[in-house]
């Protein structure tokens, strides 16, 4: 049974009340059900759900994403393929280093951006589901795919397609395996069907046979993966795929407001190959889209965030006293977490992202670089460690030449050498290379004398000042703050997360500090409950709804993306658009800041493609260009 | 010995605040006002708490001193009639905006902290939760509740105090985005609120009109943004200064421990009158309602003022004294008393001069205000000064209340005293 069902019309819902019903009236075995979701947090999603219909019972649901289904099942058969047992999952940070390496070994460019490339094709060729040799050679990336796999084997690392890949493997070499998980897994679903790849359909296909329970649901006009490989056309031939295939249609929307939804389905309407669908809503009233023409991306920034303020009835005294917002007459009841800003590109979040900073409205960007993830952060913690431990080699390497000490990579990779050699630590080698040169030799002694004091000092020291020190007397502080001076707050909060610790006996305060880190990379960074304006890329936002939608940068080039295929590009206004609960509001800059270049812009043509009687314009004035004196209180005008 | 304390201030690093706003001036013009403990202000900022660790030392439990070396230079432009120690003790405001029943909220809350630990392990988890770097007072999508109970988690030792509990746009009891009561903002961790602020437009009196404020100490603080502004309103405490000793004043209320609080003439408060700041248009509560609270000028919405609102909650009448009431003291700030006497500005240079003047001869702000007897007052700055002195220590003042963001003006003197010195001087 395929579902095919529009934005808002209950898709997740949908899911989660058939695995209920299956539970509680079918009296199907828990452990029968198997559901697949798009992400892990759909998957955490639809598992609460079910609780509260089910109750404890929901536990047991097979529940995940396929990566998550792949590696449960290699890790319990695995050993048919000789996966080593506690084969580890390489993240994408070490996996664009390991490429790097690689890359450089087979004397090829080992810039990241390239290897991050590279990847990014093997991915798309792997995805594809067929043998990939072939393709392999014609893309003339046999040599890299080769070496890459050989080191991830050599730490005994997996990457995410070899988990969907050596899955499939299993269920296909194994006619066993393939035939338990048959008789155990009785009903199979499916969310976000129009984004399963072709390797992950060959997966759901040795899983439920040509005539096995599988239910899923989908959206013909929400899929935005194809570049990682995903084809709706999957969409459209499930019913020759499956014997008894049954397709069927939900139509109403509940969150759409009429003037969203009707705009939304115009637009849609201009791609030719699509399901035959029609989508309605159940509101009969709401606001008109408001399509919002700003002078340039500081503007645009600026109005994002009036609009925040505004809604909430101003965020501070100081704004009131300036008149510059009625309490009682614009605000609507909202909260910050009500608004979500979208974008294309996560290049164009950079603006917005200093204009929420600067204004103070509490704010998350998703997908963004973990804070523990940060240069800076790393560099600061990688001294406490090797303070913490000297023989710790990696952090000892990471900051050996952080900031830069005249110690190259090739004496690095040197001293690393005569470590391995000598079977000692980095730290027991340092100094005593013949080949260093003298001023090394001078340098490499101030290091490991600062390194003694503060050890010996250890005792004595409150770890925030210790931690101050560091980053002050390296010049690291100084080195990262030059290169982009927002690090420096970064060290203040590093100072502070130690400075709980300061109580302690500062040896133990050091341990602890460093446990709570490493656990830190681990966990979320954020909380879960935090009441903040969401700031991410469309592609993000799929699968979540907001009452206020702004989507920046809906312009030529940007949306649609002048790299990107028309039509996808197309899904992707709509999903965006099809996040509102309420409010929408689509802004598109006369002129653009975008990657090193100034340049005008034209508004995006999906904002042609839905009549006039549903957008209500605004446009913002050039800036008026004044001399000094004449420059009053800044303004802007609003005209429709 | 007694001390007055003054807790909720800005630093630099706040919006709309001046950049004098450093450790070295909060101890400068505590000194200058005869403020003994006065609060850090901004402690969640991480830039501030750096700044803070560099310059403070511990001095008595739970309170911090400027490091010696700092101070030394500070102490000496300080008139030897007001020199006197001074110690800080870390406290910070938060800015609540958040949905709670339904509706938008916006609430201020102080904490006051024992210790940098303690300000860190607060700090690091609303760093987790929101931005604490843009603002010394940070603007967090969390439920006054929520932080609360987080307070009361990382830093059991602390004490938590809603801000300025009645002004009109961000406070516990605020008439655009407040609550009715504490249990609607605090739900079961209502117990766990024992002290408010009352700000500057409400007085002690105004609060003991609501019972459900009968077990809830009140307290005063001057919400300073710039140093000249600290101790507009401000505690005085009996005891050995120690953070438990404060605390522990403050959540019983003991009159012994407690003596009482400094205030602002609450009509001079920018939010005691109902009005319309645009159309400079003021209101009685009296007149909102006759004009159904909108703007007789623009048919806009009235800002409704704090005596609106205490009006709107109270159920005990006007002139209700709560059996925990403590004394408090109403003064006008001394420069706008010179201004007044002068006929000048409050920031002209020569309302400045005199106020340093008067300082070096007399000792600190306060004493000047309350306890400096009359003629030598005479005899430091003139006769009109002391009868304007004379005038608010008896608390008869005339006085044009504030409303919708507009400070109140008060008069001290009357025509008669203006005509009665004329006439005096000319004798001479």
């Amino acid at each position: 049974m395929l579902v095919l069902a529009g934005p808002g019309t209950g898709k997740t819902r949908t899911l989660t009340v058939r695995l209920a019903a299956l539970l509680t009236r079918r009296h199907v075995a828990p452990e029968s059900l198997l559901a697949v979701t798009f992400t892990g947090r759909a998957a955490r999603h639809v598992r609460e759900q079910l609780h509260s219909l089910v109750g404890d019972v929901a536990r047991r649901v097979v529940l995940g994403t396929f990566h998550g289904f792949c590696l449960r099942l290699l890790r319990e058969e695995g050993q048919r393929l000789q996966l080593p047992q506690d084969f580890g999952v390489v993240d994408g940070r070490d996996q664009v280093t390991i490429m790097q390496k690689v890359m450089k070994h087979i004397g090829q460019p080992e810039h990241r951006t390239v290897a991050q490339r590279t990847l990014h094709d093997l991915s798309a060729l792997r995805s594809q589901g067929t043998p990939v040799a072939a393709s392999l050679k014609e893309a003339g990336l046999s040599d890299v795919y080769e070496t890459y796999h050989r080191h991830l084997r050599k730490y005994g690392l997996l990457d995410f397609d070899d988990l969907l890949c050596l899955g499939v493997d299993v269920l296909e070499g194994c006619p066993e395996v393939r035939s338990r998980l048959r008789q155990q897994l009785t009903h199979v679903s499916v969310d976000e069907y129009q984004d399963v790849n072709p390797v992950q359909h060959r997966l759901l296909h040795l899983l439920v046979g040509d005539e096995g329970n599988l239910w899923a649901v989908g959206d013909g006009d929400q899929a935005i993966y194809a570049f990682r490989g995903a084809a709706s056309e999957h969409l459209l031939q499930f019913c020759t795929r499956y014997v008894n295939g049954k397709v069927l249609r939900l139509e109403r929307s509940y969150r759409l407001p009429p003037h969203i939804a009707a705009a939304a389905s115009q637009v849609i309407g201009k791609n030719p190959a699509r399901p035959d669908y029609t989508l309605k809503t159940d509101q009969t009233s709401g606001a008109a889209v408001q399509v919002v023409s700003v002078p340039d991306e500081r503007a645009e920034a600026e109005w994002v965030v009036r609009q925040i303020e505004e809604c909430v009835g101003g965020t501070s005294h100081y704004q009131h006293n300036q008149g510059k917002v009625m309490d009682t007459v614009s605000r609507r009841e909202g909260s910050f977490r009500d608004f979500a800003v979208l974008c294309r590109l996560h290049a164009l979040t950079k603006p917005l992202q200093e204009a929420l900073a600067h204004s103070g409205v509490p704010f998350r960007v998703v997908g963004e670089t973990r804070w523990f993830d940060k240069k800076i952060v790393k560099d600061v913690v990688a001294y406490l460690k090797v303070i913490h431990n000297p023989h710790d080699d990696p952090s000892l390497a990471r900051v050996l030449n952080r900031p830069p000490r005249g110690i190259g990579v090739q004496t690095q990779t040197a001293l690393e050498a005569e470590a391995e050699r000598r079977r000692c630590s980095l730290y027991e080698t340092l100094g005593r290379l013949s080949t260093l040169s003298a001023s090394q030799v001078s340098t490499v002694r101030v290091f490991l004398q600062r390194l003694e004091e503060w050890r010996v000092n250890l005792e004595e020291t409150p770890l925030s000042r210790l931690l101050a020190h560091v980053a002050d007397v390296t010049g690291l502080q100084r080195w990262r703050v030059e290169q982009d001076p927002r690090q420096e707050n970064d060290v203040l909060r590093l100072r502070l997360l130690a400075a709980k610790y300061d109580e302690m006996n500062p040896p133990e305060a050091l341990r602890q500090f460093l446990e709570e880190v490493a656990l830190a990379v681990e966990a979320d960074d954020y909380d879960a409950d935090v009441d903040a304006v969401s700031v991410m890329t469309i592609h993000a936002a799929k699968g979540l709804e907001f009452p206020e939608v702004m989507m920046c940068g809906v312009e030529e080039g940007i949306l649609p993306y002048e790299h990107g295929d028309l039509e996808e590009e197309r899904r992707l206004f709509y999903v965006g658009l099809t996040r509102t609960r309420e409010r929408a509001h689509l802004l598109h800059c006369r002129s653009r800041f975008l990657f090193g270049d100034r340049r005008d812009r034209a508004a995006s043509r999906f904002l042609s493609e839905f009549d006039d009687d549903l957008k209500s314009p605004v446009t913002i004035a050039d800036r008026p260009r004044r001399s000094k004196q004449e420059r009053g209180p800044e303004q802007l005008s609003f005209l429709s | 010995m007694s001390f007055i304390a003054d807790l909720h201030v800005h630093s630099r690093y706040s919006r709309a605040v001046s950049k004098d706003m450093v450790p070295e001036s909060l101890h400068r013009w505590a000194q200058l006002k005869g403020i003994t403990v006065v609060g850090t202000g901004d402690f969640t900022h991480p830039a501030w708490f750096a700044e803070l660790q560099d310059k403070l030392e511990p001095a008595e439990p739970g309170l911090y001193r400027l490091k010696p070396e700092l101070a030394a230079p500070v102490d000496a432009e300080v008139p030897e009639s007001c020199r006197a120690d001074v110690r800080f003790l870390l406290t910070s405001e938060i800015s609540s905006i958040y949905k709670r029943h339904g509706r938008t909220r916006k609430v201020h809350n102080l904490i006051f902290a024992p210790s940098f630990t303690a300000v860190a392990h607060v700090t690091d988890k609303l760093a987790r939760i929101g931005n604490v770097q843009s603002d010394g007072r940070p603007i967090l999508g969390l439920d006054s509740e929520a932080l609360l109970r987080l307070t009361l988690e990382r830093a059991p030792e602390a004490l938590f105090v809603p801000a300025h509990a009645w002004t009109p746009h961000f406070s516990v009891f605020g008439a655009n985005s407040g609550f009715d009561s504490l249990e609607e903002c605090f739900g079961e961790l209502t117990p766990h609120v024992k002290v408010i602020e009352t700000g500057l437009s409400s007085d002690p009196a105004m609060n003991w009109r609501l019972s459900q404020l009968a077990g809830v100490t009140l307290i005063s603080n001057s919400d300073a943004h710039s140093p000249s502004k600290l101790g507009r309103e401000a505690n005085v405490l009996n005891g050995d200064p120690s953070f438990d000793g404060i605390r522990g004043a403050f959540t019983s209320g003991d009159p012994n421990r407690f003596l009482g609080t400094i205030e602002f003439f609450p009509e001079e408060g920018k939010y005691h009158y109902d009005g319309h700041r645009n159309c400079q248009v003021r209101l009685s509560p009296e007149e909102t309602r006759t004009h159904d609270t909108v703007c007789p000028e623009c048919g806009k919405p009235v800002t409704l003022g704090v005596m609106h609102r205490t009006e709107l909650l109270a159920d005990h009448p006007v002139g209700y004294r709560a059996p925990n009431a403590l004394p408090y003291w109403s003064l006008v700030p001394l420069v706008e008393i010179i201004a007044e006497v002068t006929g000048a500005g409050v920031t002209s240079k020569g309302v400045t001069e005199r106020y340093h003047r008067l300082l070096g001869d007399l000792g600190n702000e306060f004493s000047i205000l309350m306890t400096v007897p009359l003629p030598d007052i005479e005899a430091a700055g003139g006769r009109l000064l002391a009868t304007s002195i004379q005038s608010m220590r008896a608390g008869k003042v005339t006085i044009a209340p504030g409303y919708d963001g507009e400070y109140g003006t008060v008069r001290l003197l009357t025509a008669e005293d203006r005509a009665a010195h004329s006439s005096q001087t000319s004798l001479f």
